[in-house]
C-alpha cells in the first residue's frame, strides 16, 4: 500500500503554530498518536522528507522522521504519545529526537535499544569559570592546544588515565562514584549531574567482554563524530535569576562544554542486544512496523539484561565525562597558573540525551511508572521536581543544548508545561539536515575550517578531512530548534553561549 | 542517649552520663530511687545505696522485682532497663505535679515578665518609643519587613538574620566570594509571585504560605546537601589518588 503525498497529509494536523499531530492510521497498528514540534523553517524540512519518500514509493533511502515517530507509536505498551522534538531526524529504528514512554505495569510493554541509540548516555556537561573573554583571548591558542594535549580525540584515541580491567568493572558499577573515590571528580560535580552520575541498576556482568575490551583504553577520550570540547563565552542571558543560580553572572563569562558518550563500549552493548532481542521477538511474537525497531518485553530476561548493561554503559559515559572534566580543569589551571578551585570551575550540569530511565509521570491525572526512552532528547524536569538538584528547585533543571561545531549552544530550563506534554523532555541539539555522506560530497573541508577561522574560533581537530560531516551547514539551525522548544513552552531559554575554541575528533 | 529524660528529671550531669560505666550506673540507680522514685522507705534503701558493695547486684535485682514493672529485670539490656526506670520516674513526677503542669500558662509575655531580672534583654519594654525607633532603624538597615504591633516578632526576625547572615564565618565567606569574582554581581531580588509551588490551592494566602514552606524546605535541603558534600570530601582525603600518564595518550585519526 503506497499513498500519495496528498493522501499522507490527511493524517497530519496542525495543533498550534509549534506542533503537529500524527493521527492513527498514518502507519498500521498505531496504539497512540504521534506529535512533533516544529516552527515554519523546520516544518519545511520535515515535510520535504515525507514528499521525497512518497516519490520513491518508500523504497530506498531513510524512512522520513514522521514515519519513524509513527512506527514507534505502534510499539506494544506505549502510553501518551510518541513525541518528535524539533531536532528530529532519521535514525536507527527510532528517529533521533524521538521520545516515547512505556508502561512498566503492562506485561506487553517493551524496551528497545533503538530508542536509546548506539552511543548510550551520550550527553553534554557544562563547566563555568570566573574568567572573562578578555582573560582568555590572549592565551586562546595555548589553551586550545593544552586541552587538545590533555584530552585525546579521534577514532582509536587512547586516554591518559591509567585503568586496569578491575578499575573498569568498578567504574561500570559505580559511575561517577568511582571518579569521586579516585579523586577525579569534586563532590559538587555529583550533586549537579543527572541521576547523581550513577545508574543503580547497572550490572557489569551484563556487558560483554568484547565491549569491555573496546572501552578500557578509551576512557577519558572524546572520540569522533559530533563529539567535542569547546571553550565558550556567554553571549546572552535571557533569565537572570536562573542563570545566577547556575553561577553565570555576566556576558563574556567563559564556560567549557564537553559533549561525548560511552565510546565503543556503549556501541558494543547496543549491538550485542540487537542480536538477542531478535530472538526474543520471535519467541514472544512481538510485531513491529520496522525491522530496526528490535525490542524485548521489559520484564523478559533479554529486556532486563539490556537495561542492566545499558545502565553500566551509562555509568561508563559519566566516568568518561568526569575524567575529561578533570583533564580540562588541569589544562586551565596550568595555562592560568592557578587552581581549578580558584578559577571556580564548577559543574553547572550534566545531561544525558541517549538513555532509557524508569520515571513516574501523570497520565490523565494518574501516577504511572514508565520506562522513558529518550533518544536525541534531553530530560527537562520542571521546578519542584524531587529528582533535580536543590540549587535548581525553583528554576527547573538546566538543559544543555550543544550546537554544532562553531555555532551557538544554549542552556534552557525545564518547565511544568514540558512535564505535562512531553514527559519532561526537550530537544538535544541541532539535528542533522544532511546525511554524513551527503555532507562529504557537498562541502569542502578547507572551506569549513576557513569559515571557523574567520569567526575567530580556534580549532584543533584529529581528522580535518572529516570536519565537513559536522559543519554547521550539515545541521538544522540550532537557534530554530531552541526557539521552537521555547515557544512551545516545553523548555525555557536561559543562556546563549558562543564558541571561541573547539577540540574535535 | 537519655539526655531529654535526664534533663526533665533534673539529673546533675545529663550530658555526660556514661551508663556503661558500672560506678556511674550504680550511683545513678541510687540517685533515682532516693530523689525520684522513692519506692522504699529510707532505711530499706541502704543495700541499693552501698554502691561499692559486692551484693549491690542482688539488691538491684530485688529492687527491680519489687517495683513490679512489666518485663523489668536484669535480663534485659542495660539501655532498656534505664529507659524503663526513667519513664517510670517521669510518670511519678508528672503525677505528683499534675496540677502545676497543667495550669502552667504558656503565655510568652507572662513568662518574660516573671523571669525578668535574670537577663537584661528581657526587661525591654517593646512599646517604648526608644525601642520602637531603634527597631525601625535596624529594620530599614537590614531590609526586614515590618509587622504592626508585633515588635517582638520583628526583633526575633532581625536577630535570626544577624545570626545567620552576619556571623563572622558568613561575612568571611562573602568577602572571599567578592574577591574571587572580578565582576561585581548584581543582586537579583526574587519575589514570591515569581515562584511556582506546583500546587494551586485556589487561595492566595495558602499559596503564599506554601511558597514560604517550599523556600524553607529548599534551605534545609541545601544544608543537608552541603553536609553530604563535606562528608564526601572527607572520605576523598583517604581514598583519592588521581593519576595521569601522558605516555598512554594517543590521538586518533
Amino acid at each position: 500500500m503506497t499513498r500519495t503525498y496528498q493522501e499522507e497529509l490527511e493524517y497530519l494536523e496542525q495543533i498550534n503554530p509549534y506542533s503537529w499531530r500524527i493521527k492513527k492510521g498514518f502507519v498500521p497498528n498505531m496504539k497512540v498518536e504521534g506529535v512533533f514540534y516544529v516552527n515554519d523553517h523546520l516544518k519545511d524540512l520535515m515535510f520535504e522528507e515525507l514528499r521525497n519518500s512518497c516519490k520513491t514509493g518508500g523504497i530506498g533511502g531513510f524512512l522520513p522522521g514522521m514515519k519513524q515517530i509513527a512506527n514507534v507509536a505502534a510499539l506494544p505498551g506505549i502510553v501518551g504519545k510518541s513525541v518528535g522534538l524539533p531536532d528530529v531526524h532519521s535514525g536507527y529504528g527510532f528517529a533521533i529526537g524521538n521520545m516515547a514512554a512505556f508502561d512498566m505495569n503492562d506485561p506487553e510493554a517493551i524496551v528497545s535499544p533503538g530508542g536509546v541509540g548506539f552511543d548510550i548516555n551520550c550527553g553534554v556537561r557544562l563547566l563555568r569559570t570566573n574568567l572573562s573573554e578578555k582573560d582568555v583571548l590572549p592565551v586562546k591558542e595555548q589553551l586550545a592546544q593544552s586541552l587538545f594535549d590533555h584530552i585525546p580525540v579521534g577514532v582509536g584515541s587512547k586516554g591518559v588515565i591509567p585503568m586496569s580491567a578491575h578499575d573498569l568493572e568498578e567504574a561500570l558499577e559505580m559511575g561517577m562514584d568511582w571518579s569521586l573515590r579516585e579523586g577525579y571528580s569534586w563532590a559538587e560535580d555529583k550533586e549537579h549531574c543527572e541521576e547523581y552520575g550513577r545508574m543503580l541498576q547497572a550490572d557489569p556482568s551484563k556487558v560483554s567482554d568484547r565491549a569491555k575490551k573496546r572501552g578500557l583504553p578509551q576512557l577519558g577520550t572524546l572520540g569522533a563524530g559530533n563529539h567535542y570540547a569547546e571553550i565558550q563565552v556567554v553571549d546572552e542571558i535571557y533569565d537572570k535569576y536562573a542563570a545566577s543560580k547556575m553561577g553565570v553572572d555576566f556576558k563574556g563569562q567563559v564556560c567549557i562544554m564537553i559533549h561525548c558518550g560511552s565510546r565503543g563500549l556503549g556501541h558494543q552493548v547496543a549491538t550485542d542486544s540487537l542480536v538477542t532481542m531478535e530472538k526474543a521477538m520471535k519467541r514472544d511474537k512481538i510485531e513491529t512496523n520496522d525491522r530496526q525497531l528490535a525490542c524485548a518485553r521489559i520484564n523478559s530476561p533479554e529486556g532486563q539484561d539490556y537495561l542492566k548493561g545499558m545502565c553500566a554503559a551509562a555509568n561508563y559515559a559519566w566516568v568518561n565525562r568526569s575524567s575529561m572534566t578533570f583533564l580540562a580543569r588541569q589544562a586551565f589551571a596550568k595555562t592560568f597558573n592557578s587552581t581549578p578551585d580558584d578559577l571556580d570551575m564548577h559543574l553547572i550540569y550534566d545531561v544525558s540525551h541517549n538513555i532509557a530511565k524508569v520515571e513516574e509521570h501523570l497520565i490523565d491525572g494518574k501516577l504511572k511508572t514508565l520506562l522513558v526512552h529518550r533518544k536525541g532528547s534531553t530530560r527537562a524536569f520542571g521546578p519542584n521536581h524531587p529528582l533535580i538538584p536543590v540549587d535548581y528547585q525553583l528554576t527547573g533543571q538546566p538543559v544543555l543544548i550543544g550546537g554544532t561545531m562553531g555555532t551557538c549552544s544554549y542552556v534552557l530550563t525545564g518547565t511544568d508545561e514540558g512535564m505535562k506534554n512531553t514527559f519532561g523532555s526537550t530537544c538535544h541539539g541541532a539535528g542533522r539536515a544532511l546525511s554524513r555522506a551527503k555532507s562529504r560530497r557537498n562541502l569542502d573541508w578547507h572551506d569549513v575550517l576557513k569559515e571557523l577561522e574567520d569567526k575567530g574560533i580556534s580549532i584543533r581537530v584529529a581528522s580535518p578531512k572529516l570536519v565537513m560531516e559536522e559543519a554547521p551547514d550539515s545541521y538544522k539551525n540550532v537557534t530554530d530548534v531552541v526557539e521552537t522548544c521555547h515557544m512551545a513552552g516545553i523548555s525555557k531559554k536561559c543562556i546563549k553561549l558562543r564558541p571561541i575554541a573547539v577540540i574535535k575528533g | 542517649m537519655f539526655e531529654r529524660k535526664l534533663i526533665a528529671l533534673e539529673f546533675h550531669s545529663p550530658n555526660d552520663f556514661d551508663y556503661q560505666d558500672d560506678k556511674a550506673f550504680r550511683n545513678f540507680i541510687s540517685w533515682l530511687e532516693n530523689q525520684k522514685i522513692r519506692f522504699y522507705s529510707i532505711e530499706d534503701r541502704v543495700d541499693l545505696d552501698s554502691v561499692d558493695s559486692e551484693n549491690w547486684n542482688n539488691a538491684l535485682e530485688k529492687y527491680l522485682k519489687d517495683l513490679e514493672i512489666e518485663d523489668l529485670n536484669l535480663e534485659i539490656p542495660r539501655e532498656e532497663l534505664i529507659e524503663k526506670l526513667l519513664s517510670h520516674a517521669i510518670r511519678l513526677e508528672y503525677t505528683d505535679n499534675i496540677e502545676k503542669i497543667n495550669t502552667f500558662q504558656a503565655n510568652r509575655d507572662e513568662f518574660l515578665r516573671q523571669n525578668s531580672g535574670s537577663n537584661p534583654l528581657e526587661n525591654i519594654d517593646f512599646t517604648s518609643p526608644d525601642f520602637v525607633e531603634g527597631l525601625h532603624r535596624m529594620q530599614r538597615l537590614l531590609n526586614v519587613p515590618t509587622r504592626p504591633n508585633d515588635n517582638l516578632t520583628v526583633l526575633q526576625a532581625i536577630s535570626k538574620l544577624i545570626a545567620d547572615k552576619l556571623n563572622p564565618s558568613s561575612v568571611q565567606m562573602f568577602l572571599d566570594e567578592q574577591k574571587q569574582s572580578k565582576i561585581e554581581k548584581e543582586s537579583i531580588q526574587l519575589t514570591l509571585d515569581s515562584i511556582s509551588t506546583g500546587i494551586d490551592s485556589m487561595d492566595q494566602i495558602l499559596n503564599d504560605a506554601s511558597k514560604v514552606l517550599r523556600l524553607l524546605h529548599i534551605k534545609e535541603l541545601r544544608d543537608l546537601q552541603t553536609k553530604i558534600n563535606e562528608t564526601i570530601v572527607n572520605i576523598q582525603a583517604i581514598t583519592a589518588n588521581p593519576k595521569t600518564d601522558s605516555s598512554l595518550g594517543k590521538v586518533g585519526v
